[in-house]
């Protein structure tokens, strides 16, 4: 049997972690989830909100907002906002009826199980930066103009705005909204390296467990 | 509780207790009283020491800091404010003897002959000094178990001095066996304020404490009332606390995001005059305003001081000691010998000042002028009157109180004029005050979003009072509450009902019922009958029994007045909303069924207690035709 290079894997992994986590059954229960969760990864006080499909929300201690519709994982519109200006620094708008390229893929089969102990992990890790982490395509908000009170005040332990890198290739709505999430968690560099691994783990076992589905509760346990 | 970290934790100044929460947000504010504290533990000298401060100056706290460093060294705690079974001397001698046969055991000391037989005490059905022990020194988990200790309590109160005597036996005995003075720590000696019937009752307890090495915690009142304990005995004072120092909690607590709020450090140390608690809760109601209210820096700052204002201090009108203040203001110091005062008027004003954290100590005399003690007025009182003699103030503060005046807000901006002779017209301050302090009222969503942070999560315990003026249907206020909190994560709820009354045991009820504390629990504590002034009292020592737990209480609103006027010390750890008769303004039913499919999704259960509640609110939406 053919042995499967590293893109093919990447591939599959890409498909699963994207079908069982970003495409919810319950949209409306992910969106809710999100919101209740968002502020635990930023390690910010809750408070009581509850995000639908269209919503503008706002994180005062980072001074930005951003006010998004999601139609569904293949098409939704977004805005980020500067708060203290209001002038919005970034958009993005998916139209489902066009085509694009990494849209089109469905690996369509299992991950190669003789490669589980050696190569599942790094091949999620890799995934995961390319997906939420570190978008191949992105923008620095810090070219757009933000900035976080790490550039003014590096001895404060935040991360400078240049770390926030906005995807522009994201085609599912719910991807985006976790990798945002993930973005504006600049409250400390440990804090995003736990998110990591929690992630990592996460894919992990529900992948060796053949977990077709990753529930909201589990991905936004922050 | 569990705290972020790096990011941000508020609470209401409660004392810092975990490795985690010294860890990220102990600020060594009192390093001399620090050393002075850890000298006095290391030595093996037999003199009892008094630590005093004010009201959320940081007592606690520095206790447990100091003393985590002597884990090993046999201290013996007794808590005179949450532990004793009552308040009676019986209550006191049978907590401290526990608590000193506890160390013996532990320490393998003999303790028969010691002049007190197990058999003195029937009620209790102790086996064994072990088992005696445990009964004398532990909460009971119901009533009659109560009632048992109370029985033991009278018999231990006919027989004090034996029982005094019995303690000393066995202190001597630990000591021989372990080479040591035995250290003890009496905390919750602050919160009883001498001149109350509990505080006479605990008198003889703490001479017999002050001659052994014991560290009293107290009030600063309690440091002009030596004569209680003994002559010249040593005293540590825990004074108003550095602005630098100030800025450092404030900034610890914020974790990265400090520098986002930078600009309120200023007004928030100047504010709080020096006092932990006080400078920690303006934080936390100035970071709710700017972030939730979404109001600017001047507007957010003026509503925290009215907040903080209302929550901590009890002004009632009348009693208030104007000529004090009067003089602090001009002399920037009070007399010691105003608290010992042989004019009652007079030594009552001066006690009640500091008690109440009207006045604030700031240090202790100069050498030069040793009855002299630096004193300032609450700034969240000073800054509602007009002092002609004032300096001028900088912008950003005349800011602040033009906002409050323009808003008719207390206690900031009342700019009360001065009379003839540069002193404030009280008269019509009173009048602004006591009017001031009615109660605004929020409806259900107003409330939710004002306590979410503290309701839906494990990193904070918040305390909540909520009032409300006909009583009409709370439980469903209350499971509308309870739903919400379990559509973030799963919170059980134990309902509580305290009647309080002649003939009613209400706080023993209380003890019983958190016997077996949880704070992942939101406990619902529903506030009755008509609580006797020594009911409220004994509730107000408590105070530190709550300190972990969430809990939302439910007091009629007119009750509620009369209640704060007993609990400075309670009222620290709460927060007060107060509901309007418009409840459900802007609740839907479609938005109840959607939470209650929510928590269906993410539990896969269908009968989860924030489902049931929810289906409550439904019920009685559709019965009482409430719905907006």
């Amino acid at each position: 049997m053919r042995v499967m290079n590293e893109t093919e894997r990447h591939a599959i992994v890409w498909d699963l972690i994207e079908q069982s986590a970003f495409r919810p059954d319950k949209q409306k229960s992910w969106l809710r989830c999100y919101s209740d969760q968002l502020r635990h990864l930023l390690q910010l006080p809750l408070v009581w909100t509850k995000f639908g499909s269209q919503e503008c929300f706002e994180i005062p201690d980072l001074k930005i907002a951003c006010k998004y519709t999601i139609e569904g994982p293949n098409a939704y519109v977004a805005y980020l906002t500067k708060t203290e200006d209001e002038r919005t620094m970034w958009s993005v708008h998916a139209d489902k009826d066009y085509l694009s390229k990494a849209a089109l893929h469905m690996a369509g089969v299992d991950y190669p199980a003789a490669e589980i102990g050696t190569h599942l992990q790094s091949d999620i890790k890799n995934v995961l930066e390319g997906m939420l982490f570190h978008p191949r395509n992105h923008a620095h908000l810090s070219a757009v103009g933000f900035t976080t009170a790490g550039d003014a005040d590096p001895s404060c332990g935040m991360l400078k705005a240049d770390n926030i890198r906005v995807t522009t290739s994201a085609y599912n709505g719910f991807v985006f909204l976790y990798h945002l999430a993930y973005q504006l968690c600049v409250v400390s560099k440990q804090a995003r390296n736990n998110e990591k691994t929690r992630l990592i783990s996460l894919f992990e076992n529900a992948i060796k467990n053949n977990d077709s589905t990753v529930n909201a509760r589990d991905l936004f346990s922050f | 509780m569990k705290r972020r970290e790096y990011g941000i934790n508020l609470d209401d100044g409660v004392a810092l207790s975990t490795e985690e929460e010294f860890r990220l947000l102990y600020v060594p504010c009192n390093p001399d009283e620090t050393a002075r504290l850890q000298g006095w533990l290391a030595d093996d000298s037999p003199d009892s020491c008094l630590l005093g401060g004010q009201i959320g100056s940081g007592k606690t706290t520095l206790i447990k800091e100091v003393s985590r460093s002597f884990i090993d060294a046999q201290i013996i705690i007794v808590r005179f404010d949450t532990d004793p079974i009552e308040p009676t001397e019986g209550g006191y001698c049978m907590l401290l003897f526990g608590r000193i046969l506890k160390a013996c055991l532990n320490a393998g000391v003999e303790i028969d002959g010691n002049g007190i037989a197990l058999s003195d005490f029937p009620s209790l059905d102790a086996r064994s000094w072990n088992a005696f022990s445990d009964k004398t020194t532990s909460w009971p988990s119901n009533l009659r178990e109560a009632e048992r200790l109370r029985d033991a309590c009278t018999i231990m109160a006919q027989n004090a001095r034996l029982v005094r005597k019995a303690c000393t036996q066995l202190l001597d005995r630990l000591q021989d066996a372990t080479s040591r003075q035995p250290t003890i720590i009496a905390e919750g000696v602050d919160k009883f304020r001498p001149g109350t019937a509990e505080y006479f009752s605990l008198k003889d307890t703490l001479t017999f404490l002050a001659k052994r090495k014991t560290l009293f915690e107290v009030n600063m009142i309690h440091l002009f009332q030596e004569q209680d304990f003994r002559p010249s005995i040593r005293k540590l004072f825990v004074g108003g606390i550095d602005e630098d120092m100030l800025v450092q909690m404030l900034q610890k607590r914020l974790g990265s995001y400090a520098p986002v709020y930078q600009e309120a450090f200023s007004l928030i140390v100047n504010y709080s005059g020096g006092n932990a608690r006080q400078a920690l809760r303006l934080l936390n109601a100035y970071y709710f305003q700017r972030t939730q209210r979404k109001n600017d820096h001047t507007e957010a700052i003026a509503r925290a001081c009215h907040q903080v204002g209302k929550d901590l201090l009890n002004i009632p009108f009348g009693s208030f000691p104007t000529d004090i203040f009067t003089v602090v203001k001009r002399d920037k110091y009070i007399e010691g010998s105003l608290f010992r005062s042989p004019d009652r008027k007079t030594s009552e004003g001066a006690n009640d000042a500091v008690y109440h954290n009207w006045l604030f100590m700031q240090d202790e005399p100069d050498p030069a002028t040793p009855t002299q003690w630096p004193a300032i007025i609450n700034p969240l009182i000073n800054k509602a009157i007009e002092w002609k003699t004032d300096a001028p103030r900088t912008p950003e503060e005349e800011a602040v109180r033009k906002w409050a005046r323009d808003h008719d807000m207390s206690p900031l901006g009342l700019n009360l004029p001065v009379d003839d002779n540069s002193e404030p017209a009280w008269g019509k301050f009173w009048e602004k005050i006591e009017s001031s302090s009615e109660e605004e009222t929020l409806n259900i969503l107003g409330v939710l979003e004002e306590i979410g942070a503290g309701l839906f999560g494990l990193e904070r315990q918040d305390r909540i009072i909520i009032t409300y003026r006909e009583r009409g249907n709370l439980e469903a206020v209350r499971d509308f509450l309870i739903g919400e909190a379990n559509t973030f994560s799963h919170f059980p709820c134990e309902e509580i009902a305290l009647e309080g009354g002649e003939d009613r045991e209400p706080v023993i009820e209380l003890l019983t019922l958190l016997a077996d504390k949880d704070p992942n629990r939101i406990y619902s504590v529903e506030l009755t009958g008509k609580w006797t002034e020594a009911q409220l009292r004994n509730l107000d020592h408590r105070r530190d029994i709550l300190g972990n737990l969430q809990m939302l209480w439910w007091i009629q609103q007119d009750d509620l007045k009369r209640c704060l006027r007993f609990w400075p010390q309670l009222r620290q750890f709460f927060r007060i909303y107060g509901l309007e008769d418009e409840l459900w303004r802007g609740i839907t039913m479609e938005e109840i069924q959607a939470d209650i499919e929510f928590i269906q999704d993410m539990t896969e259960k269908h009968d989860t207690e924030g489902v049931r509640r929810l289906r409550n609110v439904l019920v009685y939406l559709k019965e009482s035709g409430c719905e907006s």
